[in-house]
């Protein structure tokens, strides 16, 4: 029987919901019901001023996929199950995304559950992202530590250590389950997070981790200065030192509590006597851009050929000047191959560095080769 | 907060890409400094790192000037003696010709009333090398080079090239940024030329023990006994002399490349050479 004209219209029945594997290509107008997996805001300048958008994980039985939204309700979080209205998909970086703007309509769910189909993205350790939070990595396992918490009365574990493949190096951590040192494993489902401007991934009891057989990480992993954008560790890069900063050189630490001290005191433990450190801050600029870099102790010890009776105020007087000289003799200027871990800051991406050393003729025989397979 | 400001990047380029460039970016009355120059691989330039050879040096008492040559042409390097150069100008005055040097510095463009650019360097470091940093750099340069030049190509085969479009084909945003400036500024350049220029460089330090003694030490002969009218010898000539005795043009272009970085010939101009 034909149903009575009412003159409202049921939009839940009527409307097409699309599920979000028959989303194929490009697409405009798309309904669908999902639910919110990761939610993130972030906010750019520029001369218009300030403006906020949200990009995420969203996913519904059939599969997930990232989202922008230029218009977001910020009340909605993480696990809330929603129904989209007029949004519509864009390829981006060779991923398809789903988009929302000030024509999307955003309608909370409250009393609905939905059950997720999982998959995640395969991904080299170099292009982990926290743009995409839920990853498949594949790498060895190495460094391995744990340490003991307090949760609820209970005292838990969790286990650090790091995973690195033919692109990079990050810090892995697992709440509760142990991690196989020296081992090649695959983590189905590994989140990616920043801690201290660095990428880290953590593991959690619905993450699976299988053992499988990844070849063993090369010697260096030699990168463009503009192929990297993500912080992650293990990485070196081959240029030329164009400049070195200022207050590079010998530092005074309190021996107590290892603090900097300017002067010949740590105003916290006046007594104690200071031990000698080193520092450097510099630029590499390699053709394809310049990244800033930062050198402690032992990096800088083998450079000048130092022994640590060097840096010992007991034995050995040294003046900053001196020290800052024999730096600046050494790196200015020359070509070298660094190797360390990036990290994000205000400026942008840098290097701590954890090795220097000066490019040798085996070194361009070898950038030859990799050029010849490359070009 | 107040956002960090950005170094200006120090750019790669071989002499001859600077050399041939004929474009400048028009500034904002507001802005302070040299404008950026735009080469024919698009580069958009203020600064540049270059190692070579020093192969000439006039020395005043409020101007030094030094003559620094790659594999592919010379640069010009100008100090003075100002309180922000006198360092730099301190350091060229201590120079040899032969040197090895390694020099970063601004670029100074000068435009003749016939709309002849010309460009000079005022060095901001200026650091003696040696001859692994001077490979290591021609390859570097050589691989920056081929890459801009090889996305060139594909915004030139494109009839709507853009930047997105070359980034999807594994182009880094400077570099499609850099094939679309020169698909639109230098489209009549021989992009051919320069290909081969970058890949004799690049050949000449991967075998540079193909080119016998012989062949090598005819074509500086030649080069040497040959600059008749005292602006160089010319490319032409030596091309000629060297089929004549059995060599192809292109092993001649690796031998002059080769002598080049070798630091025992430099270009003097477009096409002139000079031994040392």
């Amino acid at each position: 029987m034909e149903k009575p004209k009412t003159g409202f219209t049921d939009r839940r029945v009527n409307l097409d919901f699309k599920k979000i594997e028959e989303i194929k290509g490009e697409e405009k107008n798309l309904s669908l019901k999902i639910k919110l997996i990761n939610v993130e805001k972030r906010t750019t300048k520029s001369d218009k001023g300030e403006n906020v958008y949200h990009y995420g994980l969203l996913g519904d039985e059939t599969g997930t996929m990232f989202f922008t939204a230029w218009s977001f309700n910020p009340n909605v979080q993480a696990g809330d199950v929603l129904e989209l209205k007029n949004c519509y998909t864009k390829e981006f970086n060779g991923t398809l995304r789903l988009y929302l703007d000030n024509r999307s309509e955003i309608i909370l769910l409250p009393e609905e559950k939905m059950e997720v189909k999982r998959s995640f993205k395969e991904a080299k350790i170099k292009d982990l992202s926290t743009r995409d939070p839920y990853v498949t990595v594949q790498g060895i396992i190495s460094d391995v530590r744990s340490r003991e918490y307090e949760r609820d009365g209970e005292t838990r574990k969790v286990y650090f250590g790091d995973i690195a493949d033919e692109t990079g190096k990050v810090r892995v951590s697992s709440f509760g389950r142990s991690l196989p040192e020296g081992t090649g494993v695959k983590i189905e489902g590994a989140k990616v997070s920043e801690y201290k401007g660095r990428i880290r991934i953590s593991v959690n009891e619905k993450t699976k981790i299988g053992e499988v057989n990844v070849a063993p990480p090369p010697g260096r992993r030699l990168y463009n200065i503009s192929d990297l954008g993500s912080p992650v560790g293990g990485v070196s890069f081959s240029g030329f030192i164009i400049s070195l900063g200022e207050k590079s050189g010998l530092r005074l630490r309190c021996s107590e509590c290892r603090k900097t001290i300017e002067d010949v005191r740590c105003p916290d433990h006046p007594s104690a006597p200071f031990i000698y450190d080193l520092f450097a801050y510099f630029t590499l600029s390699d053709g394809t851009g310049y990244i800033q870099c930062t050198s402690g102790r032992e990096a800088l010890m083998k450079l000048l050929g130092m022994q640590e009776s060097d840096l010992d105020p007991a034995s050995s007087s040294l003046t900053k000047r001196e020290v800052y000289s024999s730096i600046r003799k050494e790196l200015h200027g020359k070509p070298f191959i660094l190797e360390g871990d990036l990290a994000e800051g205000n400026n942008g991406l840098s290097l701590r560095v954890s090795d220097i050393s000066r490019i040798s003729r085996d070194d361009v025989k070898s950038f030859i080769r990799e050029m010849e397979v490359e070009l | 907060m107040i956002a960090p400001k950005k170094r200006e990047p120090a750019k790669w380029i071989f002499a001859k890409e600077l050399k041939d460039c004929m474009m400048i970016e028009e500034k904002d009355p507001d802005e302070k400094g040299k404008p950026y120059v735009i080469t024919p691989l698009g580069t958009r330039a203020k600064r540049i790192l270059i190692t070579g050879t020093v192969t000439s040096k006039n020395s005043e008492e409020n101007l030094t000037k030094v003559a620094v040559s790659d594999a592919t042409g010379t640069f010009y390097v100008n100090a003075f003696a100002n309180d922000f150069n006198i360092e730099q100008k301190n350091d060229l005055d201590g120079l040899e010709t032969e040197t090895l040097v390694t020099i970063m510095g601004r670029i100074n463009p000068f435009r003749t009333d016939d709309g002849v650019y010309y460009f000079n360097i005022n060095p901001e470091f200026v650091a003696r090398a040696d001859s692994t940093a001077v490979d290591f750099w021609n390859l570097r340069t050589a691989y920056v080079a081929k890459r801009k030049l090889y996305a060139i190509r594909e915004a030139m085969k494109s009839e709507t090239p853009d930047e997105d479009g070359l980034s999807k084909l594994g182009y880094s945003r400077e570099e499609a940024e850099d094939a679309m400036r020169a698909k639109q500024q230098y489209k009549e350049y021989d992009f051919q030329r320069f290909q081969e220029v970058a890949q004799g460089v690049i050949d000449s330090l991967i075998k540079p023990s193909s080119q016998s003694t012989e062949t090598k030490k005819f074509v500086l002969e030649y080069v040497r006994d040959n600059d008749t009218d005292g602006k160089g010898c010319r490319y032409e000539d030596v091309v000629i002399a060297a089929s004549n005795q059995g060599m192809e043009q292109t092993e001649v272009d690796e031998i002059l490349n080769a002598l080049g970085s070798d630091g025992e010939i430099y270009e003097v101009s477009l096409k002139r050479y000079k031994a040392l």
